[in-house]
């Protein structure tokens, strides 16, 4: 007797470890296959990164967005980043990836610049040359961030006042990307930039590493 | 269940069981045999149809004897206060929920339908949609019904839950029943979220794009429900595989499943109007009460179909904005209007964890307690459940009108007037007030969203012209001159060019322009006023050699040559009618590259200008192609041959898009800014930097824009 209800309370619970069973068998692979694929990251380009800005992850290559003569002084200019995408199945070999607000700005040569430029081959003009490259996406909650125009009378717009905004809840940047006013939680994400050594047709390049980072957050963390 | 029965069809005396009885009639089974307007606190029908279920629940046996004694018993009628009021809304307002349901069964059968074209993908998603509306018979009238049908449902869930709050639903019967409802209208809301976000355009992309990122902010589970959602960490295919998954399979199933658990816990009256499959005899009052559930539905339908042919037929909108571009910075999303509310709320939380405040707790909480109504609500004294629920209910609903007026009153494109005002005052270098700085932003808002709305109507247009390509509807945009050749230009020509004063985009450039303005380039005009000055600002006074030298010189060496060589009056004006022949021809020659080369060298004669024939005929047109070959071809080579030894461009086909894709890609040409056998030309060459289609685009975008209209010589020279 008291085997028997032993037996009943043993078939009961392997018909229970079975059920549980399959259940897992399904819903671990389940949740799994809902998290998705993770995005193939592109190759590495194998450069040496040389220049300023925080220390890149180290999966995302430099990637050649603009002229540098393209580019004139103080004004940013809105390039858009064409890479190598993976969305799914398909894949881009170039394709619009983001964009990009590019800032091209001089700066008094400092000495020990002005020393380095005589040894390599660079002018000093080109040594006071830095491009600032500031993320689109607003830090707030994702929308495009532009620059502040405000137009005039005549429709044609005056760029050189207010810097940037994000015309979705009204964030301001100034016009180094540093929040003015507004709920973005963070100044606007500057990205790694670096101008090459001029070419054959002596212009120069400048090259940036892409990264989108989480919004709503004051830290600035790349999303993986 | 057990306080809601036991009151309807029994006399009381006591006051307060008068009043439960009164608000609790119209939705309850009470029989009444009344021959004032009371025929919808009568007996539902289904309760004597199903008297299996009454078996099941004891709770309801007093029902059923009440059923019993039918006529026996007269039910006191509702208060005088609330009188005719309270049988207008309970006879009425019944039938909301006929109506919720008739309009989900719209969405359902019309969804049906889109689902058998519509294709998720982020290259066919937009692509099918404009199909939809532009070549499926009767495409648009689906798709809006549907689209439409949603916000009505919206609309009348939100007026059902107003109606039960009004009537106390929530504490006389099954809170079932009261907490169905309410998730019906989460359901539905978000059933309008995800479907906002299918047709993958800009306005459903960068919404989504908010929403996602609010979403991934919840604590904890924020990444996860994220990537839940997008399947990723990129917006892509998978997001949208996932969110009609969502909006086509899981959504609707728990929808039907919260209508079909109302009707099984309770079942009201609403519904017999559509499912109208009840056997055996009906009541007049209850066919009553069918007929105001009939025209309830009809009248919404009616609304519904009237709102989408006057969006869709009249007005001839499509409902679709252009396609979704990631790339895009600065497109001027705003929710929906059911969401309106919640983006001005958000406003007035800054700060990471403000926001999670305003965003998840506090509107949490609020859900919470409305959820929770039908329990706290049983524990309190009745009549203060009842006077707490209504300011709570008024006051969300004045609060959500009030944001909504705000959010939208703050959109409101300012005067010109005004933005005038604030320019002048921008000028005199006053400090500007936060409300004329916000009058800025707005209407810069409204360029920003004027353009974004120019954009989906040029994707349609070309769409409708041309079909999407294989590559997506981006592409569209991308192979457009009008579209992509400002953008380029903007990029790149504007460093030194200007179009009409501006970078093609409408914006000045800080640095001042170093070569010509190429609005109208070698078109009539353009040339006559080259032939004119040669050394305007427009084209090339502002052009400096590598030594701070004016370039160009020879050729206002040669106009001034020629106009003093002009002795008197006369001669001057036969030049000038010359010039304008040329112009004419040279406009031509952009538009129909070496139509005349025929007439060559030999055929010198240019004959006298006739002033009766108008400038743009074509026998101007080949007396300007006499003079080019007589006097320009001098210095300009027609293909490659010249009268004289210095050497100009090349001036076949100049002007034409091949043209200027190699004065683009090569300036330093040969045939180009080279001529004279200078080392390099002013210009940079694109060659390395652009595309070729985009040099095309850019070039085709220039040339376009020559003026059509014919004008007269007197208005060139002016």
């Amino acid at each position: 007797m008291r085997f028997a209800v032993q037996r009943r309370v043993f078939i009961r619970s392997l018909v229970r470890l079975i059920q549980a069973g399959m259940a897992a068998a399904v819903l671990i692979p389940g949740f799994k296959f809902l998290r998705g694929a993770t995005v193939r990251q592109p190759e590495p380009d194998g450069d040496n990164p040389t220049s300023d800005g925080p220390a890149p992850p180290p999966s995302s290559p430099y990637i050649r967005v603009a002229a540098l003569s393209s580019l004139s002084l103080g004004q940013p200019t809105r390039v858009v980043v064409i890479a190598d995408r993976w969305d799914a199945f398909t894949h881009y070999p170039s394709n619009p990836i983001g964009s990009v607000w590019l800032i091209r700005t001089e700066h008094r040569a400092a000495p020990s610049e002005i020393e380095q430029a005589s040894h390599t081959n660079i002018t000093i003009e080109e040594a006071s040359t830095e491009v600032r490259c500031l993320q689109t996406i607003c830090p707030h909650l994702g929308c495009g961030i532009d620059l502040a125009v405000a137009s005039n009378s005549t429709g044609v717009a005056d760029t050189d006042r207010n810097g940037f905004n994000c015309p979705c809840h009204v964030s301001d940047f100034d016009g180094a990307g540093r929040r003015v006013s507004g709920p973005s939680p963070r100044d606007m994400d500057q990205l790694s930039c670096r101008i090459t050594a001029a070419d054959e047709s002596g212009e120069r390049w400048v090259e940036i590493q892409y990264v989108e980072f989480r919004t709503g957050a004051p830290d600035k963390r790349p999303i993986a | 269940m057990s306080e809601s029965d036991g009151h309807g069809g029994v006399e009381s005396d006591s006051p307060q069981d008068a009043d439960v009885g009164a608000a609790a009639n119209p939705e309850r089974e009470v029989p009444v045999r009344d021959t004032v307007d009371q025929s919808a606190e009568t007996s539902s029908i289904q309760e004597s149809e199903t008297p299996k279920r009454q078996d099941t629940q004891p709770s309801r046996s007093d029902r059923v004897d009440e059923k019993n004694r039918e006529g026996a018993v007269r039910v006191k009628r509702p208060q005088a206060r609330n009188g005719r009021t309270a049988s207008v809304v309970g006879t009425w307002g019944r039938s909301l929920g006929a109506t919720t349901v008739f309009l989900f069964a719209l969405q359902i059968a019309t969804g049906l339908m889109l689902m058998t074209v519509y294709s998720p993908s982020t290259t066919t998603a937009w692509s099918s949609v404009w199909y939809i509306q532009a070549k499926m018979p009767a495409g648009w009238l689906v798709r809006s019904l549907h689209h439409f049908a949603s916000d009505a449902m919206l609309i009348v869930l939100a007026a059902h839950l107003a109606h039960f709050v009004a009537i106390k639903t929530y504490r006389t019967r099954h809170p079932l029943i009261w907490c169905s409802t309410l998730l019906l209208l989460s359901v539905t809301l978000s059933l309008s979220l995800t479907g906002h976000m299918l047709p993958w355009d800009q306005e459903g992309y960068w919404g989504t794009k908010v929403r996602v990122n609010i979403l991934a902010r919840t604590p904890e589970i924020g990444d996860v429900l994220q990537r839940l959602v997008v399947g990723g960490v990129a917006f892509g295919h998978l997001m949208l595989t996932r969110v009609y998954t969502l909006h086509v399979m899981i959504l609707p199933a728990i929808a039907l499943f919260l209508v079909r658990l109302r009707k099984t816990r309770d079942k009201p009256c609403v519904d017999a109007g559509i499912s109208g499959n009840q056997a055996g005899s009906v009541g007049s009052r209850d066919a009553v009460q069918r007929l105001r559930n009939a025209s309830m539905c009809a009248i919404a339908f009616a609304l519904v179909g009237g709102v989408a042919w006057y969006v869709c037929a009249v007005r001839g909108s499509y409902l679709l904005d252009a396609p979704a571009d990631p790339g895009a910075s600065s497109y001027p999303a705003r929710p929906e209007w059911h969401t309106l509310f919640l983006y001005q709320w958000l406003k007035y939380f800054t700060g990471a964890k403000m926001e999670m405040i305003g965003a998840i707790a506090i509107p949490g909480a609020l859900a919470g307690l409305w959820m929770l109504l039908p329990y706290w609500s049983r524990i309190l004294p009745e009549r203060a459940a009842h006077r707490i629920t209504t300011v709570l209910a008024g006051g969300m609903v004045l609060g959500v009108g009030v944001l909504s007026a705000i959010a939208l009153w703050s959109d409101v494109d300012p005067s010109d007037a005004a933005i005038r005002a604030i320019h002048d005052k921008q000028s005199a270098e006053q400090p500007l007030t936060t409300h004329e700085e916000h009058a800025l932003r707005t209407r810069s808002f409204h360029e920003r969203r004027d353009r974004a709305r120019r954009l989906g109507l040029r994707a349609i247009a070309l769409a409708n012209v041309n079909g999407v390509p294989p590559e997506g509807p981006l592409a569209l945009l991308a192979n457009d001159p009008d579209t992509r050749g400002p953008e380029l230009f903007a990029a790149n020509c504007a460093t030194c060019h200007r179009f009409d004063g501006h970078n093609g985009l409408g914006n000045v450039p800080k640095e001042p322009a170093d070569a010509s303005d190429l609005a109208g380039y070698a078109g009539r005009q353009w040339i006559r006023g080259l032939l004119a000055d040669p050394m305007s600002d427009r084209y090339f006074g502002l052009m400096k050699k590598s030594d701070g030298e004016p370039a160009h010189t020879r050729m206002r060496r040669w106009v001034n040559e020629a106009m003093d060589d002009a002795a008197d009056d006369d001669t001057t004006e036969a030049l000038l009618a010359n010039f304008d022949a040329v112009a004419a021809y040279l406009e031509d020659e952009s538009q129909r590259p070496r139509r005349l080369a025929h007439i060559g060298t030999g055929d010198v004669a240019v004959t006298p200008a006739n002033p009766e024939t108008p400038p743009t005929s074509s026998t101007e047109i080949e007396r300007g192609r006499r003079f080019f070959m007589l006097t320009c071809n001098e210095c300009h080579t027609y293909g490659g041959e010249q009268t004289g030894t210095l050497k100009a461009p090349e001036m076949a086909g100049y002007g034409s898009v091949d043209w200027m894709a190699l004065m683009i890609a090569e300036p330093s040409h040969a045939s180009r800014y080279r001529a004279r056998g200078k080392e390099h030309a002013i210009m940079t060459g694109f060659a390395d930097r652009l595309s070729d289609r985009d040099i095309r685009l850019v070039a085709q975008w220039i040339h376009d824009s020559q003026p059509v209209a014919p004008t007269t010589s007197t208005e060139i020279i002016e």
